[in-house]
């Protein structure tokens, strides 16, 4: 009963492999947000001088091609990879919500032509639509966002969509539609809250693959531009100098890694605390 | 003089198209067909029959949860099958439905308190202080439970929150579909005697579905029986001498609990017709050891005695 009363995400924190990828998870937002607190270089000066330093007391993961603390360009990347990825899932999930829910409620032509369009981008894979879209938008954060944004929409809009067409036939619908429960009651005070829960867990998972394909289009070019860090543009750096300084390229690498995994870790965590690992499977 | 029936269900009738498609012509299911049936204010009135027969849909034409093809329902003086949106969302407050699945009717994220104040929020209305205490104590249920979620309920406790939330804004009328199909006998028992005892207190009128003509002959005034959408045989009251083929049938089939009592049963033999095909004459005819060319041919109406009628050339 007490377990009940803590919010899921706090109980995923009492498996160990959900403490261990929460803990770092936190660890790497708080870092993200209080940047400036934290990181004693600014992260666009350059200090010639100072160049392909190895890890040191001065510069506890060593500078880069230019002599910039790559501590500090490593947490202001975080805070571009964070928060492009996790404002475009938070933008896909309000649009795949809203057009996945329509879609199940109204049916009809509305529900197939969605079905279609979704399906058709649904078949591509996530890399080239946002390749596609990046290439018509333009480079640099904004493009990127709406790139990741559109091509995880098909997942949501699918996954609210199955959602809510099974809960449509539960009899609590009926039951509310018994007593005079009107299309809005329904909708928000049922559907809607018994949909929620598999597709933010679902979301969090998709915010590790767009860490990844944010990573991806920084490692082209295509992100955030220079001299701002990304994860993907620090590795595009490094990459020409694997054998000169490695750990140009080798700390941006495992800080996209380890959050990616640590993110998947704590969903499952997630998954197995709400109880929800057959409906994340519902995704027809 | 006898007062006005409560409920007057005339001629409805409701019909499923189903598998129509592109240069395909969809099939007709007829579902419901022509059922007219009075219920008395506080009476207990019955509807058996196989499953499929059509039973469940006439539950819920009768609440209009689903519209009928033709036909009327009156609750008092109001058609219901003629009210429009905001007239029929009023009208729910005075009847309620109690459904089959006790699992599936509540909301799993919504505690019993939600539960139970879910029809005054739809509604519009004030939950009234210590209501849903009062509710939860009238189905037999400690007021400790009202923070607790479906999932820590028993199947009888769940149904008993199912029986709580129809009665919640008090109405005169309850639609029961097969309230105790999924529970345990023991808890079969339980239901019904609270249902019972409920009517009782508060004077309600019951439409109560059910294929198990034992507990319908316990609980019913009067029993209608139905098979493959319409009515074959009204039942005046639990001990009247069935006259339809099917419904003796159906009696015999039940298991008397005294051996003394048990006879050789004679089963039903032959298939039901399907629903998308019914024959030109008795839908019966095919399985009833009675039956002629007759039979075969024309569809013998409800009629006969209006206490008893029943729908058949050859009754008992």
């Amino acid at each position: 009963m007490s377990g009940r009363a803590l919010p899921a995400p706090l109980r995923a924190f009492r498996r160990p492999l959900g403490a261990v990828a929460g803990g770092w998870l936190a660890a790497v937002i708080l870092a993200a947000l209080f940047a400036p607190l934290l990181t004693p270089y600014d992260y666009d000066i350059q200090a010639l001088k100072e160049a392909y330093q190895p890890a040191s007391a001065r510069h506890w993961l060593g500078t880069d091609e230019f002599g910039r603390d790559l501590l500090t360009r490593l947490i202001y990347g975080a805070r571009t990879s964070l928060s492009v990825s996790g404002i475009a899932i938070a933008l896909s999930v309000a649009c795949g919500m809203t057009l996945g829910a329509a879609a199940a409620w109204f049916g009809g032509w509305f529900d197939r032509a969605v079905t279609v369009v979704v399906d058709l981008t649904w078949s591509f894979p996530e890399i080239l639509i946002a390749l596609i879209l990046v290439a018509i938008i333009g480079p640099g954060t904004t493009g990127t966002m709406v790139a990741i944004s559109v091509a995880y929409l098909a997942q949501f809009t699918r996954l609210t969509r199955a959602q809510i067409l099974t809960l449509k036939s539960e009899t609590f619908i009926e039951a509310a539609r018994s007593l005079g429960a009107g299309n809005a009651h329904i909708l928000f005070r049922h559907l809607l809250p018994n949909a929620l829960a598999p597709v933010l867990v679902s979301a969090m998972l998709a915010t590790g693959d767009a860490i990844i394909l944010e990573a991806t289009l920084g490692f082209f070019g295509l992100g955030a531009q220079p001299p701002v860090p990304s994860w993907g543009g620090m590795m595009s750096a490094g990459s020409a100098l694997v054998f000169k300084a490695p750990w140009i390229i080798i700390f941006p690498g495992l800080a996209v890694a380890v959050t990616v995994v640590a993110i998947n870790l704590f969903g499952d965590a997630l998954i197995a605390e709400l109880d929800i690992r057959a409906r994340m499977r519902r995704q027809v | 003089m006898t007062p006005p029936p409560l409920i007057r269900i005339e001629a409805l009738t409701r019909r499923f198209e189903t598998g129509g498609g592109f240069l395909k012509r969809p099939r007709t299911m007829m579902a419901v067909q022509d059922v007219s049936l009075s219920i008395a204010r506080g009476e207990v009135v019955g509807v058996v029959g196989e499953s499929g027969c059509g039973k469940s849909t006439l539950a819920r034409l009768v609440l209009r949860l689903l519209e009928p093809t033709s036909g009327r329902v009156l609750l008092g003086d109001s058609e219901l099958t003629a009210l429009p949106p905001a007239a029929l969302r009023a009208a729910r407050k005075r009847m309620a439905m109690v459904f089959q699945d006790p699992y599936s009717s509540l909301d799993p994220r919504y505690s019993l308190a939600e539960v139970l104040a879910e029809p005054f929020v739809v509604q519009r209305r004030a939950l009234p202080s210590g209501a849903v205490a009062a509710m939860l104590a009238a189905v037999g249920l400690p007021e400790t439970l009202a923070t607790s979620h479906p999932h820590q309920l028993s199947g009888g406790q769940r149904q008993r929150v199912g029986i709580a939330r129809a009665l919640a804004l008090e109405p005169e009328f309850l639609v029961l579909d097969e309230p105790t199909a999924s529970l345990d006998v023991s808890i079969q028992a339980q239901i019904i005697d609270l249902l019972a005892d409920l009517r009782d207190r508060l004077g309600l009128t019951y439409l109560f579905i059910s294929h198990d003509l034992g507990l319908v002959r316990y609980f019913c005034d009067r029993i209608v029986v139905m098979y493959l959408g319409a009515v074959v045989e009204v039942l005046p009251h639990a001990d009247a001498a069935p006259r339809h083929p099917y419904t003796r049938a159906l009696i015999d089939s039940g298991f008397a609990p005294d051996p003394a009592r048990r006879r050789t049963i004679a089963p039903l033999t032959g298939e039901i017709p399907s629903p998308f095909a019914l024959p030109p004459g008795c839908a019966f005819a095919g399985r009833c050891p009675r039956a002629t060319d007759r039979c075969r041919t024309d569809r013998p109406a409800l009629g006969g005695d209006a206490a008893h009628p029943v729908a058949c050339f050859h009754p008992h």
